[in-house]
C-alpha cells in the first residue's frame, strides 16, 4: 500500500514541477522589464532609473532566470507567493480572503448540481432511450453550450430588471446566492448527468445485474440497492475531481455577478498586471487538480487492491 | 457472494463518508463566510451633539464610491474625497469670476510677485478634534507637503509664523501660480496631530485631522471608510448634520455601483471627486432620473480632447491637425452620453476665464467635414494610416474612440484602434509611440491652473500640446496676477491653441451625484459650501435620508 | 461502392444519426452566413448615432447598439470572425497536437517519457486560468491582436490532440499491418503516413469537431473578459460584454450574440457526439 503511495507522489513531482514552471515563466514571456511595471503598478507613475533599481534589486530581479525560479518555487511550497504588486499584502492573504467567497459559491453549486446530476442521470439511466432520456441528453449538450455569462445576464434580466425579484449583484446572503448558482449549476449539472447516466448505464449492463434481474428481484432494488451502490464509487470520485472548478468555473459566474473570489481575483489581477497574484493561482489551481487526483487515486487504491499493481 | 458483500460494505463506507465529508465542508465554508462578509464595524458615535430633532433622519448615510479614500496616506496624500470633505483650503477658487476667495485665510499679502504670501486666517475655526486652526497648523502643513508631497516639494520653500493667526509662506518662485496652488488638493491644512510625532513634518502620517465637515472614524482600504459629523465645522455654519455616520463604500465597478443604488445597498453613488474616471456611466443618468433617483449634476471645467503626438510625423503638420479638428461632429459624441455632456465647442466651458471673450473673437470650434476632407486630399494625405491608443478602463472612451475613428474614415483617414490595458496605455503615451490618444484638460474648479500648468506647460511631461507661442503663453497666464492681463493672455492662448489645433476638444464632462428617492439634498448642499461658494467636487455635509 | 448501396446507407444512417445531421445543419447555417455575410448584412462598423439603442425592427433585425451599429450585420460578421478564429486556432492545434502524439506514440522510449510528462504537466493547469493569463500578459505588451489571442489558445489546446493521437498510435502500434510494414523494411515516416495516420482519422476528426466548439466558447469568454478580439472588429463575447450596461434599456445587445455563441457550440458538439456514435458504430458494422 505504502509503496503505491509513494510511487504515486513520486509520478506527481515532475507534474508539479512543469506547473510551476509554467506559472513562473509566464512574467518572463514578454521583453520589457518587470520591475518597470512593477513600479508603475505600485506608485502609479512613471519609473525612474533610480526606482526601477531600487525595486529591481528589492525584489531579486537581477538574479539569473534559474536562481529566480528557485527561489520563487522554493518559496511558493511553503505557501509564500511574494507580494502582490498593487496591494503590497501578501498574495496569499489576498487569496486567503477570497477563498471564502468563491467556496461559498462553490459548495452551493456543488451540492444543488450533485443532488440534481444524480436524479436526472438516474431518470435518463433508467428510462434509456425514452424522450426523458433524449431530452436529458439534449440538456446535458446544451449545458455546455450555453455560455455561462450569457445565461447569468439572461436570468438577471428576467429575475433583477423585469421582476425585481432578486438581487443582480452582491454576496453572500442567500439571496444573492440564488442567481449565480443557477447560472452555474446549469453547465456543472449537465457534464455530470452525463456522467451519472454513463456510469450507471454501465453498471446496469454487467452480470450481476442480469443475475439479479434473472433472480426475479424488483427493478427497482436492482437498480438502487445493487447497481446504483456500485455506480456511485465512479460517480463519487468524477465529483470530487472537479473541486478544481473552485477556480475555473468559478471566473465567469463572479464576473457578471461581482462576486469578489478567486475567479474574478485573477481577471482583476490580469487587468492590474499583478504578475505574482496570477502566477500564484494558476500554480495553485493546477496543485489542486493533481492534488485531488492524488487522494482519489490513493482512495481508489484502498478500495481496489488491483489497482495497486498498475 | 461474501466477499461482494464484504467489497460492498467497503465501498459504502467509502460512500458515506464521502457525501459527509463534502457536505460538513460546504456547510463549514458556508458559515466561514457568514463570519467573513466584510461589514464596516461598528463604531460608537462620539458625537451626541448632533440631535436630529425627533429623529427625521436615519443615522448612516451609506454612499458608494469609485475609488479607495487612502486614508493612511501615500505618495499623493490621502485620496480627493477626503481632501476636499475633512479637510479645507485658505481659499476657494471662483472660476466666474476668476477670483480667488478667502475661506480658512481672511486675507492675504503678496510680496516679491507672489515669492512671499502673507496669509491672515479667520479666528475661531477649530479641527475636529477641538482645536484651533492656527499659524502653526498651516506652517506644519507647509513643511510637511515641502518634505513628503511632489507638489509641495517643487512649491514650497519654507512657512514662517508672523503671530499666532498669520503665517508667511515663501516659495520656491514666483508668479500668481503660487496663489493659485493654494485652492488645490493637495493644498489644503492639516492639523500638526495628523502626524506622529505631532507637529513633525517628517513625521509618521496617522489619520488626516482636518477643520472640514467631516472626520475620519474608520478605514478599510479598497472596501470602506467611514466618517462623523465634525461638530465643530457645524457649528461654524450655523448647521445641523443629517446623519450621525457617513459610510463610504468602495465600489470599482461603475456598474456595480449603479446596481448597489438600484438594490437598496446604498443612498447615493458619486463621481470620482478628481473628475476624468470611475464615474457614473453617463447613459444611466437618464434612466435612473426616468425611475424616480434623483441626479445631481454640474459642470465642471474639464474637458475631453483628442491629444496628438505632434513631436512627430504625421502629426506635426498643422493642416493634418486641422482636418481631425474640422471632422468632428461633436454633436455625434455627446450622444453616446445621451447627451448629459456638452459639446465643446470652446476649448474650456463658457464660464472658465477668457472664453466668451475669444469666443466672441471667433475661437470657435466648428464641424466641417468637407473642408477637412479637402485638406487631406489637397495634402496628400488620403489613405493614411494613424494609431489610436485608448484606455480600455474607460469604457465611455472606447465608443467615443470607435466614434471618431468612424467619422476620420469618411475624410479618409484610417484609424487603428489600440484599445490597450491601463499599463500598456500608459507605457505607449510615455514612450511616444501613438499617433492619436484620448485625454482630457483642465479639472474640477480649482484645478483650473493647475492643470494648465501640467498640461501647456513646456516643463511637464504629460503634456497635451506645447508649441513656442503657447509654452510662451502658459507661462505667462501662469505669472500675472492681475486679472484683466491675465485674462487677456488666457484670450491669447486659446487663440494659439485654435489657431495651432494644438488639440481637439470633444465634450465637457460634468460631476454627479445620484440618490435614492428618499434622500434629502439638493444641488446647492451637493455642490456649494454654506456660504455660497461653489466647488465643482461633491460635498456631503448637507445630505440625509429620510426616515 | 455502388449507389444504391450510398443510398440504403444514407437511409438507414440517417434516422439514428439524427443528432448528427441536426448539428450539420446547425454548423453549415452558422458557417453560410458567415460566409455571404457581405451579401445579407451592412457595414458592421458604420455609426449612426441617431439610431443608437433600437430595439428589432424591419431595418435592424436585431436592433442597434450604442454607436447606432446594425446589431445583425455585427452578429454576422461575428460569426465569420469565431470560425476563422475557431478553425485556424483548431487546425493549428491538430497539426502540433498530433505529430507530437504520433512522434511520442510511435517511438516511445524517452521521447515518450518526456512528451508524456508535458502533456500532463498541461493537463493539469486549467486551460482557462492559462489562456486568461497568457492573453492578459501578452496584451500587457503585444497589444490584444487576434493573432496573439490565436496563439494563446493554441498553447494550451494542442494537448488534446497529442493525448488522442498518442493513445491511438500507441494501440495501433502492435498491429499486424505495422509490423509486417517494419518487418519488410519500410521507413517509419512512410509508416506513420500511410498506415497510422489514415487509421487515426476517425477519433481525431471527432475530437476536431468538439474542440472547434470548445474554442468559439473559450474565444467568446475572453472576449466578454474584455481580453479577445478588440472594438471595433465585431466578436460575439464582446459584442454581449459591452452590452452588459445596457441591459435595462437595451437587452437585444446582450442577447443575440449570446444566442449564435450557444448555437454554434452547440452545433459543433452535436455534429461531434453524432460523429462520434457513427464511429462507434462503424466499428461493429466493420
Amino acid at each position: 500500500m505504502l509503496r503505491y503511495i509513494v510511487r504515486r507522489l513520486l509520478q506527481v513531482i515532475p507534474t508539479l514541477l512543469g506547473i510551476s514552471f509554467i506559472s513562473f515563466s509566464l512574467l518572463y514571456v514578454f521583453p520589457g522589464d518587470p520591475a518597470e511595471f512593477i513600479v508603475e503598478a505600485r506608485y502609479g507613475v512613471e519609473p525612474t532609473q533610480e526606482m526601477v533599481e531600487k525595486i529591481r534589486m528589492e525584489m531579486g530581479l537581477d538574479k539569473p532566470f534559474a536562481v529566480q525560479y528557485f527561489d520563487w518555487l522554493s518559496k511558493a511550497i511553503r505557501g509564500d507567493f511574494g507580494v502582490s504588486w498593487t496591494e503590497g499584502k501578501p498574495v496569499m492573504d489576498v487569496i486567503l480572503r477570497r477563498l471564502p467567497i468563491s467556496a461559498e459559491l462553490f459548495f452551493a453549486t456543488f451540492a444543488i448540481s450533485i443532488v440534481f446530476a444524480l436524479i436526472l442521470g438516474i431518470i435518463s439511466a433508467v428510462y434509456k432511450d425514452k424522450a426523458i432520456d433524449h431530452i436529458c441528453r439534449i440538456y446535458s449538450l446544451l449545458g455546455i453550450s450555453i455560455p455561462s455569462f450569457w445565461l447569468g445576464l439572461i436570468l438577471i434580466w428576467v429575475f433583477s430588471v423585469q421582476l425585481h425579484l432578486l438581487p443582480a449583484f452582491g454576496c453572500c446572503e442567500l439571496k444573492h446566492l440564488i442567481l449565480p448558482v443557477l447560472t452555474w449549476s446549469f453547465s456543472f449539472m449537465a457534464i455530470k448527468t452525463r456522467f451519472v447516466r454513463a456510469s450507471l448505464l454501465e453498471e446496469l449492463s454487467r452480470d450481476y445485474v442480469i443475475t439479479a434481474r434473472a433472480k426475479g428481484l424488483p427493478e427497482k432494488l436492482v437498480v438502487f440497492r445493487h447497481a446504483l451502490r456500485n455506480a456511485l464509487i465512479p460517480i463519487i470520485t468524477y465529483f470530487s475531481l472537479s473541486l478544481h472548478h473552485l477556480i475555473v468555473g468559478s471566473i465567469m459566474v463572479e464576473v457578471v455577478f461581482s462576486w469578489l473570489g478567486l475567479g474574478s481575483l485573477l481577471v482583476e489581477s490580469v487587468f492590474k498586471r499583478d504578475f505574482p497574484v496570477v502566477q500564484a493561482l494558476v500554480f495553485l489551481s493546477g496543485v489542486l487538480l493533481i492534488t485531488v487526483n492524488l487522494i482519489v487515486d490513493i482512495l481508489y487504491a484502498i478500495i481496489d487492491p488491483r489497482v495497486r499493481y498498475e | 457472494m461474501i466477499k461482494g458483500d464484504k467489497m460492498l460494505t467497503r465501498r459504502d463506507f467509502i460512500k458515506y463518508t464521502g457525501i459527509t465529508a463534502t457536505t460538513l465542508l460546504g456547510m463549514g465554508f458556508l458559515g466561514c463566510v457568514k463570519k467573513e462578509e466584510t461589514k464596516p464595524t461598528e463604531t460608537p458615535t462620539a458625537t451626541e451633539t448632533a440631535k436630529t430633532p425627533a429623529k427625521l433622519y436615519k443615522d448612516e448615510f451609506i454612499l458608494g464610491y469609485g475609488k479607495d479614500h487612502k486614508l493612511k496616506g501615500g505618495k499623493w496624500g490621502i485620496g480627493f474625497f477626503p481632501k476636499v470633505n475633512t479637510l479645507e483650503n485658505l481659499v476657494e477658487y471662483d472660476l466666474k469670476n476668476d477670483e480667488y476667495i478667502p475661506y480658512l485665510a481672511k486675507k492675504w499679502d503678496i510680496e516679491s510677485n507672489g515669492k512671499v504670501i502673507t496669509f491672515e486666517l479667520n479666528k475661531g475655526i477649530k479641527f475636529s478634534d477641538g482645536t484651533e486652526l492656527m499659524a502653526d497648523a498651516v506652517k506644519f502643513t507647509v513643511l510637511w507637503l515641502a518634505n513628503n508631497h511632489p507638489l509641495g516639494s517643487e512649491t514650497f520653500e519654507n512657512a514662517e509664523i508672523v503671530d499666532d493667526y498669520t503665517v508667511s509662506i515663501k516659495y520656491k518662485e514666483e508668479g500668481f501660480f503660487n496663489l493659485a496652488k493654494m485652492a488645490e488638493f493637495h493644498m489644503s491644512i492639516m492639523s500638526p496631530k495628523s502626524v506622529k510625532p505631532e507637529g513633525d513634518p517628517k513625521g509618521e502620517f496617522v489619520f488626516p485631522i482636518g477643520t472640514g465637515p467631516l472626520k475620519v472614524v474608520d478605514y478599510k482600504k479598497d472596501q470602506y471608510a467611514v466618517y462623523e459629523p465634525n461638530p465643530y465645522w457645524y457649528e461654524r455654519f450655523g448647521l445641523k448634520p443629517k446623519f450621525k455616520r457617513f459610510t463610504v463604500k468602495i465600489i470599482k465597478d461603475e456598474d456595480t455601483r449603479v446596481m448597489a443604488l438600484r438594490g437598496g445597498e446604498v443612498n447615493a453613488i458619486s463621481d470620482y471627486s478628481h473628475g476624468g474616471s470611475d464615474y457614473t456611466p453617463r447613459n444611466q443618468l437618464g434612466v435612473l432620473q426616468k425611475e424616480g433617483y434623483k441626479v445631481y449634476k454640474r459642470i465642471i471645467p474639464l474637458t475631453w480632447i483628442i491629444a496628438f503626438n505632434y513631436q512627430k510625423e504625421p502629426f506635426n503638420d498643422v493642416n493634418l491637425r486641422k482636418a481631425v479638428d474640422l471632422a468632428v461632429n461633436r454633436d455625434e459624441v455627446v450622444k453616446i452620453f445621451d447627451n448629459q455632456v456638452l459639446p465643446a465647442k470652446t476649448l474650456f466651458v463658457e464660464d472658465a476665464p477668457g472664453i466668451k471673450e475669444a469666443k466672441a473673437q471667433g475661437v470657435v470650434y466648428e464641424y466641417k467635414p468637407d473642408e477637412a476632407k479637402q485638406i487631406v486630399e489637397e495634402n496628400g494625405y488620403k489613405g493614411l494610416n494613424v494609431n489610436m491608443i485608448v484606455d480600455k478602463a474607460q469604457g465611455d472612451q472606447i465608443l467615443v474612440s470607435q466614434l471618431i475613428q468612424q467619422q476620420l474614415k469618411e475624410i479618409g483617414i484610417n484609424v487603428n484602434l489600440q484599445i490597450l490595458e491601463t499599463g500598456a496605455y500608459k507605457q505607449r503615451r510615455d514612450s511616444g509611440d501613438y499617433d492619436l490618444r484620448l485625454y482630457y484638460i483642465g479639472g474640477t474648479d480649482r484645478r483650473f491652473y493647475m492643470r494648465m500648468f501640467w498640461r501647456f506647460h513646456p516643463a511637464r511631461k504629460w503634456k497635451a500640446y506645447v508649441s513656442d507661442r503657447t509654452g510662451n503663453l502658459c507661462q505667462k497666464i501662469l505669472k500675472e496676477f492681475d486679472k484683466e492681463k491675465r485674462k487677456q493672455y488666457l484670450i491669447e492662448f486659446y487663440k494659439a491653441i485654435h489657431e495651432e489645433h494644438g488639440v481637439v476638444p470633444l465634450y465637457f464632462d460634468i460631476m454627479t451625484v445620484v440618490t435614492a428617492p428618499n434622500v434629502d439634498a439638493s444641488y446647492d448642499v451637493i455642490f456649494k459650501w454654506p456660504n455660497g461658494i461653489g466647488v465643482g467636487e461633491p460635498l456631503f455635509y448637507g445630505v440625509g435620508v429620510k426616515v | 461502392m455502388s449507389s444504391e448501396f450510398v443510398f440504403r446507407v444514407i437511409k438507414l444512417e440517417l434516422p439514428r444519426n439524427s443528432l448528427c445531421v441536426v448539428g450539420l445543419v446547425i454548423v453549415l447555417f452558422i458557417a453560410t452566413l458567415g460566409l455571404i455575410a457581405p451579401l445579407i448584412a451592412k457595414d458592421p462598423y458604420e455609426t449612426n448615432m441617431a439610431e443608437r439603442l433600437k430595439p428589432p425592427s424591419l431595418e435592424h433585425p436585431f436592433g442597434t447598439d450604442q454607436l447606432g451599429r446594425d446589431l445583425f450585420s455585427r452578429v454576422v460578421y461575428g460569426a465569420r470572425t469565431s470560425l476563422i478564429v475557431a478553425i485556424t486556432i483548431s487546425a493549428l492545434s491538430m497539426v502540433i497536437g498530433c505529430l507530437t502524439g504520433a512522434i511520442s506514440g510511435y517511438f516511445g522510449g524517452i521521447i515518450d517519457d518526456i512528451i508524456g510528462r508535458i502533456i500532463d504537466v498541461f493537463l493539469s493547469i486549467p486551460e482557462i486560468v492559462v489562456n486568461i493569463a497568457l492573453v492578459g500578459v501578452f496584451c500587457v505588451v503585444y497589444g490584444t491582436s487576434t493573432w496573439n489571442i490565436i496563439l494563446a489558445v493554441v498553447f494550451t489546446n494542442w494537448v488534446s490532440y497529442a493525448r488522442i493521437t498518442r493513445g491511438i498510435v500507441l494501440s495501433l502500434k502492435e498491429r499486424e499491418f505495422v509490423l509486417c510494414a517494419k518487418a519488410i523494411g519500410a521507413k517509419n515516416s512512410w509508416i506513420l503516413f500511410k498506415h497510422i495516420i489514415p487509421n487515426a482519422i476517425g477519433p481525431i476528426v471527432v475530437l476536431a469537431t468538439l474542440n472547434v466548439g470548445n474554442v468559439i466558447m473559450t474565444v467568446a469568454s475572453l472576449g466578454f473578459l474584455g481580453l479577445g478580439i478588440q472594438p471595433p472588429t465585431p466578436e460575439w463575447g464582446q459584442i454581449l460584454n459591452s452590452g452588459k450596461n445596457y441591459i435595462a434599456t437595451a437587452p437585444w445587445i446582450t442577447f443575440f450574440p449570446g444566442l449564435f455563441i450557444a448555437l454554434s457550440v452547440f452545433g459543433f458538439n452535436l455534429l461531434g457526439e453524432g460523429l462520434r456514435d457513427m464511429l462507434k458504430r462503424k466499428r461493429v458494422y466493420v
